[in-house]
């Protein structure tokens, strides 16, 4: 067989192939068992006509046209799953909160946003000028005003509108939540950063109101969603902080392989924190400001605590998050 | 001059913007990597398509709530699910394209060849947001692709990604080559030639091009080759150059 009839077969079958992986490659084209078995095979066949070619110096057409179709029906082949609700509800409940109850990041992001909020809020308690160094006077003095009056006196005066709220909190929070965590990249100091200025915020916030005369119309707004806002920022960052470590201790792998591993571990426990924001949200614009009685707001906080808990509690045992254990 | 030359890398491919994975079939697949600027074209286009649908979903919220506050409620919330998911909705629904991309004819694909995965989609996405406006204006994702070998932002770093320019090959030229013209030359040419293969590509390399230049530089082109061939052959020295090459080619091809 001379090379003209060689490259006459590489051609009669690269044309086969290549309105195989047309029709195949239209996404909602139904797929016949015999069209798949038949590409697989022409596939292989293209790759050994492939390796021909380069082998014995064919005409550099035929090669750089092997090769452009190679490489599409190769991602026919292994095209890409999609997003699926079951592997979602899977890392959820499953994946997400067995990563949570072991993970060090997580651990480290508690004690440095709580830490810092309970430090912050007894020092703003205890010294006058501390909360307005920390948060300024003008945004102290609007949130004075917020909380002068009773919950019961502001719904019927301001028309606050509860869907509106909703709306915000959730967009402002789960942001906040979300940038927490991409940067984490910044080898967890962006998370840091982060969980530091929030605490001390609204360490400083809860401090200076705690020990005002306006104290019960602020626990009165705050008590119902605090647990799951307050345990989302903490989770967000701790996620972050689990991206960055990858960055930090590569262990054995080059420090790209290390990042990669660790950003894909560390996002079900973003996922987590998105569901914590989100439900926050909702009780913070439809419960939290409402005209409720408080016993009923503390019990939703006691309530969504216990919630948590059983959360952490679920999902399976396997081995720790240390990234030299593979 | 000449050292320099030599150095020069063989394939046409080396100096060009193009990645090689080697896939388990011990396949050699070949992307063109897309670099920044390609891709901020496509940006620019997605961003407009977000602008359209933030404006859309506002809209659309306050109609149904005819104009009261309540609908900012609905209106925050698709802004929210539109700027943080659109990217990641798209690139793992459409195979690693957002509308942007695919009108730019680019592709996010795994690092290893693959289609990406909606992990990786949402990674390359949340993670990538550092890249963007916030903190550092562009400059970080920027300084990122140009430091990397593949055009890699930080979110792709994070997700294990790259984009690609995704082209199609055309289907071969019909050959510019009349045999009934050659067919007095191929009576001088020897029935069975022992032409090795890199001979046989170079002559196919020139027959498939040859369309593109005029005669007199196809005389050029073609004349340090077809000297040795005219003595190799015995062909007369009153053929052309290109006459040489073509009666070769058709003799080895046809």
């Amino acid at each position: 067989m001379n090379i003209a009839e060689q490259i006459g077969l590489i051609e009669t079958r690269r044309r086969e192939l290549e309105s195989l992986v047309d029709r195949l490659s239209r996404a909602r084209h139904p797929r016949t068992a015999k069209e798949v078995l038949r590409l697989s095979e022409l596939h292989r066949r293209a790759c050994a006509d492939l390796m021909l070619a380069e082998a014995y110096d064919f005409p550099a057409e035929t090669v750089e046209n092997l090769h452009a179709l190679v490489g599409r029906s190769h991602y026919v082949l292994h095209r890409g799953q999609g997003f699926r609700w079951r592997e979602l509800a899977r890392i959820l409940f499953v994946t997400a909160p067995g990563q949570l109850r072991r993970d060090p990041a997580q651990r480290v992001a508690a004690v440095v946003f709580f830490g810092s909020l309970l430090i912050s809020a007894g020092l703003a308690a205890t010294q006058p000028d501390f909360a307005s160094s920390i948060a300024g006077d003008a945004f102290l003095e609007q949130i004075d005003s917020m909380y002068s009056q009773p919950i019961e006196a502001n719904a019927h005066r301001n028309r606050r509108d509860d869907a509106a709220m909703t709306g915000f909190y959730l967009q402002h929070n789960t942001t906040i939540g979300l940038q927490c965590f991409a940067w984490g990249v910044f080898f967890g100091l962006g998370s840091l950063y982060q969980l530091l200025t929030n605490g001390l915020i609204l360490g400083a916030i809860f401090g200076h109101l705690a020990s005002g005369p306006n104290a019960w119309n602020f626990f009165g707004f705050i008590t119902a969603h605090s647990v799951f806002e307050l345990s989302a920022i903490v989770i967000a960052g701790g996620a972050g902080l689990r991206l960055g470590w990858g960055l930090i201790d590569s262990g054995q792998q080059s420090r790209a392989a290390s990042l990669r591993r660790e950003a894909r571990r560390a996002l079900p426990g973003l996922a987590a924190a998105v569901v914590l924001f989100v439900v926050a949200a909702f009780i913070e614009g439809y419960l939290s400001a409402s005209i409720l009685p408080f016993g009923l707001k503390v019990a939703v906080a006691l309530v969504s605590a216990g919630m948590l808990v059983a959360y952490l509690s679920l999902g399976d045992s396997a081995p720790s998050l240390r990234p030299h254990t593979q | 001059m000449s050292s320099k030359l030599a150095r020069l890398p063989e394939s046409p491919r080396g100096i060009d913007t193009a990645v090689q994975l080697v896939a388990p079939e011990r396949l050699k697949l070949e992307f063109l990597l897309a670099g920044p600027f390609r891709r901020f074209v496509a940006y620019v286009l997605d961003q407009c398509l977000l602008l359209f649908l933030v404006v859309a979903v506002f809209w659309i919220s306050f109609a149904v709530s005819q104009g009261e506050i309540s609908g900012f409620g609905p209106g925050l919330i698709g802004y929210f699910l539109i700027t943080w998911g659109y990217g990641a909705f798209c690139e793992s629904a459409f195979n690693g394209r957002t509308l942007g991309k695919w009108a730019c004819g680019l592709r996010v694909i795994s690092h290893q060849g693959n289609a990406i995965t909606a992990t990786q989609a949402i990674l390359r996405n949340v993670v990538g947001t550092v890249d963007g406006p916030l903190p550092f204006w562009f400059l970080l994702g920027l300084a990122s692709m140009i430091s990397t070998r593949r055009f890699q932002r930080i979110g792709d770093l994070a997700a294990g990604t790259f984009v690609v320019g995704e082209f199609r090959r055309t289907s071969p030229r019909p050959l510019s080559l009349n045999k009934a013209e050659f067919a007095s030359i191929l009576e001088l040419v020897p029935r069975r030639i022992a032409a090795g293969s890199r001979l046989s590509r170079v002559l196919s390399d020139y027959v498939h091009r040859r369309s593109r230049f005029s005669r007199t530089y196809l005389e050029e082109i073609a004349e340090p080759l077809a000297r040795p061939l005219r003595k190799r052959y015995g062909l007369p020295s009153s053929l052309t150059a290109d006459q040489v090459l073509c009666s070769l080619y058709l003799r080895i091809f046809s």
